[in-house]
Formats: C-alpha cells, structure tokens, sequence
C-alpha cells in the first residue's frame, strides 16, 4: 500500500517514493497492523549538502607546495645519484625515462594541489563536523559530535611557520579512517577542539 | 554464596594459580631457543665437537638457570602487585613491576567481560577473566586466574553496571543454539577447503624453514633428496590429490570442532549468554546493547545445508587470539537465525519495505578500470616473456568481468527509518543489518564517473565494520546520509557505545 494516490500499483524504489513524499509499506495487511513506520520526507530532515562550508586557509597550499618540493628534490637527487653512480644503470634513456615519469608526477601533484585545496572544506554544524576533500576522488566526511570519543590538534613545523593546524577527530570507527581537517588556522583548530571538547562532555553527562 | 556477598572495593590480588601461567610465559617464551640449542646439541658439525670446550654447557645451563630465576622473581613481584577493586562505579587495577600503573576504568565504558577456562583452570577450578572496553587505549584487565565463582560474580557485576549481582543461573534460560554432533560435520564439510589448505601449506613451509634454521642444512637436503625420489606422476598425483583432500578435511574438521564444540548461546535479559570451546571452556555475555551490527553469511555449499555463519559485531570486542571485533556463531536454519537477529532489529526491512538495487555500471565499471588495465599489462609482459601464458591473465579477466556481474545483480538493500539491510556476495549470499543509531561516522564517496552519472558511494562506519553501498544514485546517497545522522543525533545525549 502507497499513500500517494498516484503511486499507487507502482512497486518503485523505496528512495523515489521518499524523494516524492510516499509512504510504502508492503502490501501484506498484517504486516501494517504490527509494525509502524511511516516515512520521513527528505525534505523534513536537516540535510548536510546545505550546510556552508569554509574553504581552508589559502596558506595552506604553500604549505603542501613546500612539502612536496621537498619530496620531488629528494627523487631527483636520488635518481641522478643512481644514473651517476651505478654503472647499470648509465643509460640515457632510463635518465629520460625517470625524468619523464618524474615530471608527469610531478605536474599531477601541482593540479592536485590547486584542485584539491579549493575543494578542501568544512562547516561546524550544531551536531555534526561536515568537511569535504579530494580532488578526482571527492569524499564528504560528517561525524556526529555525540560520536567523538576526542579530538587532537596537530601542526608540523612549515605549517606553524604560517601558522597552520589540523585537527583530528577520532571516533570509535577505528583510527585508520583518515579523519582530519588540515589547513585551519591555529587559532580555528584550538577554538575548535575546546568547542568540540566542551559538546562531548555534555553528552557524556546523562540528561544533558 | 561468600564470594557475591563479599566487599568489591578491597583490593584483591589473583588466583595463585596466575603463578604458574606467568612461568608458563617464560617457557613459552624460551621454548625456540631449547629447540635451538638442542639441535645444535644433538645435529651440530662433528669437526666442532674437538674444539668445544668441556664445561661449555655447564655455562649454558648455569646462564639460563639464572635467566629463569630473574624472569621467574619479576613474575613474582609482577603477581604481588597485581590489584584489582571496584570503587565509586570504577573498576580500578594497578600493575608493573618498576613502574607501578593504576588504571581506572568507568563501569560504563565496559564493553564485554570474557571468561576462559583451560586445562589448568578447569583442574584448580579457576577462571582467566579478561575486560574490554571501546577504542584502543589499551585500559584493558586481563586476569590470568581467579576463582571461579569469584569470576562469575565479578562478570555479573561489571555487566550489569552495578556493585551487587544476583546468582546466575543457566538452567533457567532456554538454548537459542547448541551444535549437535552431525551439524558440526556438515560445517566441517562446507568450509572453505582452499583457504584450509593454504592455511596447511603455509604451516608446512613455516615449519621447513623453523627445522632448517636449528638443523642447519642437513635437514633441509635431507627432504629435497627425499623429495627427487618420489615420482610424480599418473598414479602418484592422483595418490598426491586424494591425501591433500583427505587431510583438508581432517584439518577442516579439528578447527570446526575447536571452534564450535560445546556450543551453546542462551537468551538472557540483556542479551545472550555464550559459551563454547573444547580444550578452553570460554563463557561471555553479549549485550544487546553493545551490538553494532548484525550479519550473516553462507557460501555456495552452505546455502544448500542451509547453514549461515551469524557475526554479532561488537564494540572494542576481540575473541581470544583474534583481533576481529566480531563474534561468530553457525546457525542451522531459518528459524533460530530469526530469533538471534530480533535482539538487534525485530522486524528486518527487507520484511516490510521494498527493495533497492546499486547501478548497472557497478557490474562492468571495475572490471574496465582495474582488472582490465591490470590484465592488458600482464598479457603483454607474458607475452614478450613466455608466450603460451598469456591464457593466465585472460582467464583472471574473464573470472573478474563475471565476477563483478554476478555481483552486481546480487547487490541489493531495504532500507527503514531505524535500519539498513544490505545483500551481497557473489558465489555465496552474504546479509547484513545496521541500525543507524550505531553509525560513527559517514563518508559520501564520488569519482569523475560517479559524478557524472549522478552516483556516489556511501560509506556508514560502526565500532565494530562499515557498510558500503557502492554505485547509488546521489540524491539516495544524501537521504540516507540526512537519515542516518538525524538517528543519531536526535537519539539523546547520552552515548550509547561506552564512548
């Protein structure tokens, strides 16, 4: 049985009847008279996609500029040291060949970096922490505040230099899922966490 | 009984029996290099033997004598200082020896507490008590023998979140499971043979390289040369494949009688009351409320005995030796499945809504952008290489493509406003059940294809496993996601994982 009038005699995907504020149940009355739960419309929930989100600090891509500049001057070095140092391997065209491979590398990591640092956002909901990353593959994180076990603020020596954070927020899920929002401002990350410590603890009061 | 009776907030120390499994540590410990120095002793190069000095293992036995002693005398003060009391709803232990530990645990924030018995618990009427609570941190007690009423007292205390407990008494509570003799041999049958024999070989090898390392090579030429003489072939394979299968099986069935000897789960008020093992006797109590996800699972073989493996997942959970947060129980039937399953969820949502299915792309995308690209460059490399191959990777190729069809037409959920319902599998049928109060964490997941096709991949974590429907259209992705997170956020304030 459909609500809907003009759903009616449809067997359709139980998302499509949400999305066109349906109620399905099955058609067995039985099942009806025990068991209630009616739908909640999309439209009635608090949705995430809506939430504003705050771009991260532009500095922080110079941060990742940096870091990785570092990375790519170490590959090089190494791969010079290889050409110049191991006779096997004194071929011009393995030098071209590691050259190429390390520039294309390279040009993938700059558009990651501008791509992947504009999508790099995040929104502060009453409930919930939204943040956004990934440049081809984008992913939405939103954990509930009643769900934080704690939370940690963590900076590395360049991203102090323009005083930068990021803060970590760690759930009983497990401590390999990648949970932080990097690129804060200093201050942001701490307010954050002191915000985010002060929520956990007053859900952890029973009756709060 | 005294020990219920009795003031949990003394602190109490271990069984003495603890003692002799800390010694047993040592020996356990010890025991590769006993086997070294006895193989050197008994195998060792005969142009050695004139130049060894005569008191040499005099020098030996007397260093390891004293090693013992030294070990054995820290285990002591280790057992001595050892403490454990109740105080003010915390469950609260000091330990260490140079560094003395005290660690306080909220009652609350106890997930499970696991009884096991082995031989020497059963002969001094003893019990290894072990606590667990969620997340990593390592606030774990782990007590290697106290009495055995005294365990049973102290489990119903923690459990039940308070400082006095009624007897427990398992007589009164009907047997939801309990395996019988046949039933354990059609499990054996349905296991999963390969991966049995992979397990045998993987021994097999391990122990070749454990006997050449203490043997020296002579133990290792000894087999190879024993090896060449047999003759492979004809018969002698066949004679080679029946006593692999014959040893499988056996295999198969010693680890399905350890695992599920004794087997019995009872309904209790809170939950279940478990027990199994053949050389440990182990008793737990699952919670229902520490129950992050249900689900259950049979292969080929099993769908026809109608057998399904159930996992309950648990928060901060580990079985003995494992470090999987789940714990498995067989079940014949469909009946008994049903009455296990309402601990978590009453009435499944495949049973009342109707069902949903991931897109059709999911059936081929993987197979062109992974075992596609993957297969392509190992044609050509065995191609180049040793032509005659290349039938290998086009064999994986044709098993993925089939694969990941077969799995997407299986592929299907139902979903409720309390719970989602998902199956799955290729070869077998695998279910799953999660509540959505029991989410940690949601992760909407796109690619440039995804997007393009308006799809997303939404990916709901637990404490105990995350549940992923790949290849959903976007719009359902945010439902489910703004549903999920309204369950969770409109439940209440408090907790309800012990975090």
């Amino acid at each position: 049985m459909i609500s809907r009038p003009h759903l009616q005699n449809h067997r359709l995907p139980t998302f499509v009847l949400i999305l066109c504020g349906g109620h399905a149940v099955d058609d067995n009355e039985n099942k009806t008279m025990t068991f209630e739960n009616p739908f909640v419309p999309h439209d009635d929930l608090p949705q995430y996609a809506r939430a504003h989100l705050n771009p991260v600090e532009p500095a922080y891509k110079k941060v990742l500029y940096i870091v990785w500049s570092i990375a790519y001057l170490l590959l090089l070095s190494a791969i010079v040291a290889l050409y110049l140092m191991v006779d096997r391997l004194r071929d011009p065209w393995y030098l071209a060949a590691a050259l190429a491979l390390w520039v294309s590398s390279a040009a993938v990591t700059v558009a990651a970096i501008e791509i992947g640092v504009g999508n790099r956002a995040w929104a502060l909901r009453d409930k919930d922490i939204v943040f956004r990353k990934g440049w081809l593959f984008r992913s939405t994180h939103i954990i509930p505040i009643v769900k934080i076990q704690h939370c940690v603020v963590r900076s590395g020596p360049i991203e102090r230099n323009f005083g930068l954070a990021s803060i970590w927020l760690m759930t009983a899920a497990g401590t390999d899922l990648d949970t932080g929002i990097r690129g804060l401002k200093q201050e942001t990350a701490e307010s954050l966490k002191e915000w985010v410590a002060e929520k956990t603890a007053a859900y952890a009061r029973p009756g709060v | 009984m005294h020990v219920r009776e009795s003031d949990w907030s003394l602190p109490r120390r271990q069984s003495p029996v603890a003692l002799l499994f800390l010694f047993g540590r040592v020996l356990k410990e010890f025991w590769p290099l006993f086997l070294f120095l006895a193989g050197r002793q008994l195998f060792g190069s005969d142009e050695d033997a004139g130049k060894r000095d005569p008191h040499r293992v005099l020098y030996v036995v007397l260093g390891l004598a004293a090693t013992f002693l030294l070990l054995g005398l820290y285990y002591v003060v280790e057992y001595l200082r050892f403490r454990y009391s109740i105080r003010s709803g915390e469950l609260t232990f000091t330990s260490g020896v140079f560094v003395v530990k005290k660690t306080s645990i909220p009652l609350e924030n106890i997930q499970s507490v696991h009884l096991k018995q082995g031989y020497i618990n059963r002969l001094t009427d003893t019990c290894g008590l072990k606590v667990e609570t969620a997340g990593t941190d390592g606030e774990e007690l782990d007590i290697k023998a106290i009495d055995r009423e005294e365990a049973l007292a102290l489990q119903d205390v923690l459990q039940s979140r308070r400082q006095s407990s009624e007897p427990t008494d398992e007589t009164s509570s009907d047997v939801l499971i309990g395996i019988r003799p046949m039933e354990l041999l059609k499990l054996a049958f349905s296991e999963n043979h390969v991966k049995t024999f992979l397990v045998i070989l993987a021994f097999a090898f391990s122990r070749l390289d454990d006997l050449s390392q203490v043997f020296g090579d002579r133990a290792g030429k000894a087999i190879d040369e024993r090896m060449e003489q047999v003759e492979l072939a004809g018969r002698g394979l066949a004679m080679l494949a029946g006593v692999v299968l014959a040893v499988t099986l056996a295999v198969s069935l010693v680890r399905v009688w350890l695992r599920y000897h004794g087997m019995q789960l009872r309904l209790s008020e809170d939950g279940f009351r478990m027990q199994w093992g053949f050389l440990q006797t182990q008793r737990k109590q699952l919670l229902k409320e520490k129950i992050q996800m249900v689900s259950w699972s049979s292969n080929l073989l099993r769908v026809l005995l109608d057998i399904r493996i159930l996992r309950f997942y648990m928060a901060g959970e580990t079985m003995v030796g494992r470090s999987e947060q789940w714990i498995r129980l067989p079940v014949v039937g469909e009946a008994p499945l049903g009455r296990l399953t309402a601990a978590y969820r009453s009435q499944p949502p495949s049973e009342h809504m109707l069902e949903n299915r991931v897109h059709p792309s999911y059936g081929w995308r993987p197979t062109m952008t992974i075992a596609l690209p993957l297969c392509a460059s190992l044609s050509v490399f065995l191609g180049f290489w040793k032509p005659w191959t290349v039938w290998v990777p086009l064999a994986i190729l044709t098993y993925e493509a089939v694969t990941n069809l077969v799995r997407r037409r299986k592929c299907r959920f139902w979903y409720d406003n309390h719970t989602l319902q998902v199956e799955s599998g290729v070869w077998g049928r695998h279910q799953s059940l999660l509540n959505f109060e029991r989410v940690q964490h949601v992760v909407v997941k796109t690619t440039p294809y995804l997007r393009s096709q308006g799809l997303a991949t939404l990916v709901l974590h637990t404490a105990g496993k995350a549940v992923s429907l790949p290849y959903i259209p976007d719009a359902q992705a945010r439902h489910l996601a703004d549903l999920c997170l309204w369950k969770v956020e409109s439940r209440g304030a408090v907790p309800d994982d012990g975090s």
